[in-house]
């Protein structure tokens, strides 16, 4: 069920109802909330629904076992049969295709005939998050860090259906106490949720589709078909539609959880502001990058040891963190770029600190800072939206070589390219307002002004929803 | 569980804004979306109509219709629909157009004004039938000034179809306008006529060449504007207006003077486009296309089946790759490509197109 849908909408309704009849009774909120998970879940394919609760009882059991183990190995063994089943569903499920046919060309490449049955395996949705998610949990078991929780608390946490698809990448310890407490149904942040669903619905259902349509799709499609400078602008347009898009559908995902009275951490914190690779992998899908620093590149050893090593976990971690994205080479490559980004960027760190150089406070310099970041940034992006390496190659050439007319380049494309990126330089406290001034108005004066907005939104957006770009991931 | 423990703030508040904002309790929020949604239905009911109107037959259409038609009525006494017909104007839209919209017409890369062909047939729109409708000419040959003109029109397997094609044929002498639309076919031209857009299409673009692909979305109930659906187990009544859908199309398209390249199903791994649909409307594409001079048929089933049906993945150029959607529908770009390449090669080699 995608969420800016008239399905969804119905949906939303009913269980918001059931939600806070139910909430005074926790057994009948916890059974309530996981029907309606698996319901929204089911809505795609009511085949792959055992999936999920395959994960769950993997993760679940894993960290009973993890608990009830005697001894350090006992531990260890519990932890790795939790973390293996998990990861072996994934692979399984979005790499199969991938290893089976690359295997299959290098054995043929050599003479050798082919290795593995070639199937085709469908794709669950969400499958990349709720993994991660289960991951998380039993690790964190096994370091201390949180207990087992009962078993329907952790079917709610790892189901509860804002999160489910794409993410936010929610932890457990995150999440499970809000389940295992009473929400308060007299202080919903309506506000902040307003804000966050009708904003990201404007990102998703405007900016992202009218991008993508306009620039982003005819332009990757056939590329030797446009000018260098179309080529250049479906670049920075496609690092637009990819952030309206999927920040856009994180910000509805934290929005109706925000009704339902939880807390979802934040996913986006205006990213193509970032003064660094570094500093973009802060702001950028923010529980991803959180997910792999504290569950890959610690346990490689973080930066623990020599630079050498270092520099090693950083390129692995972003290498795994680009197949995680998808099972294509163009993935990989765009793993590796942020990787050797990430490794130049402690470089520079590190002899600027040698020679006590501080990091440049004026204007200028930031402002070129930043623009260099967005530059590398679309870089990756180039690879990652490409069909194959060679085409991004092929693009990257044409961006210098192929100048000539560019009827695709419109005031319009560059207006919503532009208001994308401007709107992340304004200041946070602005929204707050905004929040906080919508807040105080009436229940129909509220409904009045949101379904207007609607209105709006549904105008200027095509008819019909793109599925989001991060549900294949 | 802790069943005993105090409610508390859903959030807690983190800046002097945060404080400012009053939290509402769920009987107002519950309010706000019922007026924002009564809001919206009323300003919006023309479109969220036709949005249910053109919904698969069934149920769903039933009940969505049972609440948008009293909605509907409602915001034509209170004149309230006005509002949303303006908004849709003011995009350029007509607020009355099919649900999809309009298609999109992509400028020219030659800035050459499209030159004037000879018609072949009658010029005027008789439908069904190839009769009487002689051989176009030879395919023109391009210039500059005046490139081939190729249309491809279609469901969303002709938006990929256009894509490799465009890649096959990079050259000032072609120009290449696709027209695929998603969701769209022939069976429901209460939701989309592609009659009536390829009509369009030929006054519009005069066209040399149209490449079609349709069929994705078509083994369903058929929709007669005005009539009874024909329930696709009808095969005998299916079969003939389906049989007549497809000889409109290739009738406007040759009659107009352009040739036509249909492109048939490929095997589907999908309850969507079971093999007996596949098989029932590929034997219809390629009969119209032999009654009609100018139309050749490429069969996708016989370039992507593997032991006599759906495979996912093709040994191309000596590489194994993968080139069908996990959907067990839709190609992948690469499937696309392949695809488009015998399409251009059939361009080249039999409709004699020179670039």
């Amino acid at each position: 069920m995608l969420f800016p849908t008239t399905d969804f909408a119905i949906f939303f309704g009913l269980v918001f109802l059931g939600h806070w009849l139910l909430n005074p009774y926790p057994l009948r909120w916890k059974l309530f909330m996981t029907a309606a998970s698996y319901v929204f879940y089911a809505w795609w394919d009511p085949r792959l629904v055992w999936l999920l609760a395959a994960s769950t009882a993997i993760s679940q059991l894993g960290s009973l076992a993890v608990a009830a183990a005697k001894t350090p190995s006992g531990k260890r063994a519990a932890m790795i049969a939790g973390v293996g089943g998990n990861l072996g569903m994934l692979c399984w499920f979005k790499y199969y295709g991938f290893f089976a046919v690359s295997f299959d060309n290098m054995l043929r490449s050599a003479g050798l005939g082919s290795a593995f049955p070639l199937l085709q395996v469908t794709l669950p949705v969400g499958i990349s998050f709720y993994t991660f998610m289960g991951i998380s949990y039993v690790v964190d078991v096994y370091r201390g860090v949180t207990t087992p929780a009962p078993w329907l608390d952790f079917i709610v946490y790892q189901s509860f259906f804002p999160h489910l698809v794409a993410g936010p990448i929610v932890r457990a310890r995150e999440l499970v106490p809000q389940i295992q407490q009473r929400r308060d149904p007299r202080r919903i942040d309506i506000g902040r949720a307003a804000y966050l669903i009708w904003g990201g619905l404007f990102k998703k259902v405007v900016l992202s589709s009218f991008i993508a349509s306009a620039i982003v799709d005819p332009v990757f499609g056939a590329p030797r078909d446009h000018s260098a400078l179309e080529i250049l602008v479906a670049v920075y347009g496609y690092a637009m539609q990819i952030y309206a898009d999927f920040s856009g559908y994180t910000d509805i995902a934290i929005g109706i959880a925000l009704l339902l009275g939880f807390k979802l951490p934040q996913n986006f914190d205006a990213p193509y502001t970032a003064r660094s690779e570094q500093d973009f992998w802060r702001r950028w899908h923010m529980t991803l990058s959180r997910w792999l620093r504290d569950y890959l590149y610690v346990p490689l050893g973080g930066s623990r040891g020599s630079d050498a090593q270092t520099y090693r976990n950083l390129l692995i971690t972003m290498v795994l963190g680009g197949l995680w994205h998808g099972a294509a080479w163009t993935f990989v490559a765009w793993g590796f770029l942020h990787g050797i980004g990430l490794c130049v960027g402690k470089l520079r760190r590190d002899r600027n600190e040698r020679l006590s150089i501080p990091e440049p406070t004026d204007p200028w310099r930031i402002g070129l800072q930043r623009f260099w970041t967005f530059q590398f940034v679309c870089l990756g992006w180039l690879l990652f939206r490409a069909d194959s390496i060679a085409t991004a190659g092929v693009m990257l050439v044409r961006i210098f070589t192929a100048w000539g007319p560019s009827p695709l380049v419109t005031p319009l494309v560059l207006l919503a390219i532009g208001v994308g990126i401007g709107a992340q330089y304004l200041p946070k406290r602005l929204p707050q307002h905004v929040e906080a001034s919508f807040a105080q108005l009436t229940a129909a004066v509220q409904g009045v002004a949101l379904g207007v907005t609607l209105l709006i939104i549904t105008t200027l957006g095509p008819q019909g929803v793109a599925p989001f770009i991060y549900f294949r991931f | 569980m802790s069943t005993k423990t105090r409610p508390r703030p859903a959030t807690k508040p983190a800046s002097p804004a945060e404080i400012r904002r009053r939290p509402a309790p769920a009987g107002k929020v519950l309010v706000t979306m019922l007026v924002c949604f009564l809001v919206w239905g009323l300003l919006d009911a023309r479109s969220l109509r036709r949005a249910a109107e053109a919904s698969p037959i069934g149920a769903r259409r039933t009940a969505a219709l049972a609440v948008l038609d009293p909605l509907y009525d409602l915001s034509r006494v209170t004149g309230l629909d006005a509002v949303g017909a303006r908004a849709s104007e003011a995009m350029g839209r007509d607020p009355n157009q099919e649900p999809g919209g309009p298609i999109s017409i992509p400028p020219s890369t030659t800035g050459a004004p499209p030159a004037p062909i000879t018609r072949g047939g009658t010029g005027g729109m008789r439908l069904a039938g190839g009769g009487g409708i002689p051989l176009p000419p030879p395919v023109r040959v391009p210039t500059k000034q005046s490139p081939e003109r190729i249309v491809v029109v279609g469901d969303s397997f002709a938006i990929g179809l256009g894509l490799g094609i465009a890649r096959d044929l990079n050259t000032p002498l072609v120009h290449l306008v696709q027209q695929g639309r998603e969701s769209t076919g022939l069976a429901r031209p209460d939701y989309f006529n592609w009659l009536a857009q390829v009509k369009a299409d030929v006054e519009r673009f005069r066209p040399d060449i149209i490449v079609a692909m349709f069929g994705g979305n078509d083994f369903q109930d058929l929709v007669v504007p005005g009539g009874r659906p024909v329930a696709r187990s009808d095969v005998a009544v299916w079969t003939a207006l389906y049989e007549q859908r497809v000889a409109d199309v290739m009738h406007i398209a040759t009659a107009a003077g352009a040739r036509v390249v249909w492109v048939g199903l490929p095997p589907a791994h999908s309850p969507v486009l079971p093999p007996t649909g596949v098989q029932r409307m590929n034997d219809i594409y390629e009969t119209e296309a032999a009654r009609f001079p100018g139309v050749e048929y490429l069969s996708s089933w016989d370039l992507f089946a593997r032991d006599g049906g759906y495979a996912a993945y093709l040994p191309i150029g000596g590489k194994v790759t993968q080139v069908r959607e996990s959907d067990g529908v839709h190609f992948t770009f690469a499937g696309y490509a392949y695809l488009g390449r015998h399409v251009v090669g059939l361009m080249h080699s039999i409709l004699g197109l020179k670039t």
